[in-house]
């Protein structure tokens, strides 16, 4: 059986995903034990990335380069950097359902760029009974449950929340028919947010359209839950929060919800980082450690 | 018109108000109880002495028994002083008591063996779920069963059997029944007190008092239903109407599967809004029961 960590990567005119999963494949090998990696991207991101780290670090941090097309007929989504600055960018990120096909390990992770692994807790997935876990709660860096555009449903009288940021998965039917309701989602995706009452914004959000397969999937109940992974809170820290250095394999936030009310955090456990941007300022600093 | 097992069945109390057709609602009841039930299917419904019941509804029920000793809710819009007679009326060894507004999806059979198969001649449910299927925790409509330490029992899925015990147990309920006023008083703390009569309450005083509160409610996932009222759904209670219509939609299936807000139903469904049982649902069943 093969096992490894699938991350999709794909520039657009603001934000630089291919260096995001140059930290994210490198971590993954610095922290675990079981860490083959594969970057599903374009050529043209692809070209950025030699160019920006070399072609050797990029061999040394994917042990699969699978080149692809997308559509760029996306809309823009904002993407924030802190609470005082925003952009507008396009969000290349409608070809997750593919993850199944792409994959080349029989385990699958499939993991977000902007994810950072900063613990083991994932080598403990491997070899699972369940054919897919997937987090359903999450927390932020002050331990907040529940936040707005974070609750533990799509809406207030909705079906459960999963986060499609890490994704176990086994190559089964079930895995399969769960790709395949992606995919249908994603066709249908305006009919399907009327129909479970999520906000329709211009951009294809994979939480959503994977919440709603696994809720066909569990044949439209709650009554069996979908596994999560070995920690069942994933820690995220949100588009306000500044990553503002990476030292020795902790990552110090400082987060602002409200104008001045600072707080900073160190952390050591995996964090999912909504701010882009501020992977990109500590880039190098996370090279450095997770390639030496 | 009883088979096999007439030793066991359904049984309803469905006495009608100037306002609401119980009758109809309890025909809408064993509808979905001839299209879910693999075995035991049949439901004997207890109206009000000298009910007529209309020939269109008369055929899906087991018996229509007439409430003996009088009508004890005659005076009362919501009809539930005759709940204790239910062992008297119901004509099988065996009872699942159910209200009116209730309709099954699944198959229960399995429900009938491990309830028959218990100690315990009563079972109350006393873990409902709300339209998601989880467990209400809420106890919001409830604080005199918290307040008073009284077993958290919902009537509207009760199963007996024609023991000594539980005769014993439904003597007591009459006389709380009519006295209920003195046992509450007596019983009850006045902060939660309720100042109208409650089967539910009623019952579990009974139970109480008969050291049943232990045995009688189910340590189980089952029974169970899933229980409607818009104040036990887990929303922010404030600005919900107490019709859950009005918040979510839904959506039966020609092949009898409901929807709630995406969600399938596989509990018996305690619809309690009334107006949710329309023509349209009782013609689905009648489809497929009559097919």
């Amino acid at each position: 059986m093969t096992c490894g960590f699938l991350i999709h990567a794909y520039n657009n005119r603001e934000i630089d995903y291919g260096s995001m999963a140059v930290c994210c494949a490198l971590l993954i090998k610095k922290h675990l034990t079981v860490n083959s990696t594969a970057l599903v991207t374009v050529q043209d991101t692809y070209t950025h990335m030699v160019n920006m780290h070399s072609e050797e670090l990029i061999h040394h941090a994917f042990d699969h380069i699978i080149l692809t097309d997308i559509s760029r007929n996306v809309a823009d989504r904002t993407f924030f950097d802190t609470r005082y600055n925003r952009k507008a960018a396009p969000y290349y990120n409608t070809n997750r359902s593919d993850t199944l096909a792409l994959s080349p390990f029989d385990e699958t992770i499939l993991i977000d760029a902007d994810y950072l692994v900063l613990d083991n807790s994932l080598d403990k997935v491997w070899g699972s009974v369940e054919d897919i876990m997937v987090n359903k709660s999450v927390i932020d860096l002050n331990h907040v449950q529940n936040l707005g555009g974070f609750d533990k449903r799509i809406s207030l009288l909705g079906i459960e929340l999963y986060w499609a940021t890490v994704v176990y998965f086994k190559k089964t039917a079930l895995v399969d028919s769960l790709f395949g309701m992606v995919q249908y989602i994603k066709d249908n995706y305006q009919y399907y947010s009327k129909l479970y009452n999520f906000p329709s914004s211009s951009y294809f959000r994979n939480d959503y359209a994977l919440s709603v397969a696994l809720h066909m999937i569990n044949a439209h109940t709650e009554m069996k839950h979908v596994s999560s992974l070995p920690i069942q809170q994933l820690m995220f820290s949100t588009e306000n929060d500044d990553l503002i250095d990476f030292v020795n394999g902790n990552a110090f936030f400082i987060s602002e919800r409200s104008q001045g009310d600072f707080r900073l955090h160190k952390v050591n456990t995996n964090v999912h980082v909504m701010n882009k941007w501020s992977i990109g300022r500590v880039a190098s600093r996370i090279i450095s450690y997770a390639s030496c | 018109m009883q088979a096999a097992n007439s030793m066991r069945g359904f049984f309803t109390i469905a006495q009608n108000t100037k306002d609401i057709d119980y009758i109809k609602l309890a025909y809408g009841l064993a509808l979905s109880l001839k299209h879910s039930q693999s075995s035991i299917s049949q439901l004997s419904i207890g109206v009000t002495p000298g009910t007529t019941v209309d020939r269109r509804y008369r055929w899906a029920f087991d018996q229509i028994i007439e409430i003996p000793w009088g009508d004890n809710a005659a005076e009362k819009e919501w009809k539930l002083e005759n709940e204790w007679k239910s062992i008297w009326m119901s004509p099988y060894n065996e009872t699942i008591k159910l209200d009116c507004d209730m309709l099954f999806f699944s198959d229960i059979q399995q429900w009938w063996q491990n309830l028959s198969t218990q100690s315990r001649p009563l079972v109350c449910a006393n873990n409902v779920l709300d339209w998601r299927g989880n467990v209400i925790y809420s106890d919001y409509c409830r604080k005199v069963f918290t307040e008073n330490k009284l077993p958290n029992i919902y009537t509207s899925f009760m199963y007996f059997k024609k023991t000594q015990e539980t005769y014993e147990f439904f003597e007591l309920a009459k006389l709380i029944t009519w006295n209920w006023q003195l046992f509450f008083e007596a019983f009850l703390e006045p902060k939660t007190r309720p100042e109208y009569f409650s089967t539910d309450v009623a019952f579990a005083l009974a139970l109480k008092i008969l050291d049943l509160d232990q045995t009688s409610v189910s340590t189980q996932t089952i029974p169970t239903f899933t229980h409607m009222k818009s104040q036990l759904q887990g929303w922010n209670t404030c600005g919900i109407s107490d019709n859950w219509q009005e918040h979510i939609p839904t959506f039966l299936t020609p092949t009898g599967s409901l929807k709630i807000g995406n969600h399938l139903q596989v509990y018996p469904l305690h619809y309690h809004i009334k107006e949710f049982l329309t023509n349209d649902i009782i013609q689905t069943f009648e489809n497929l029961v009559k097919k």
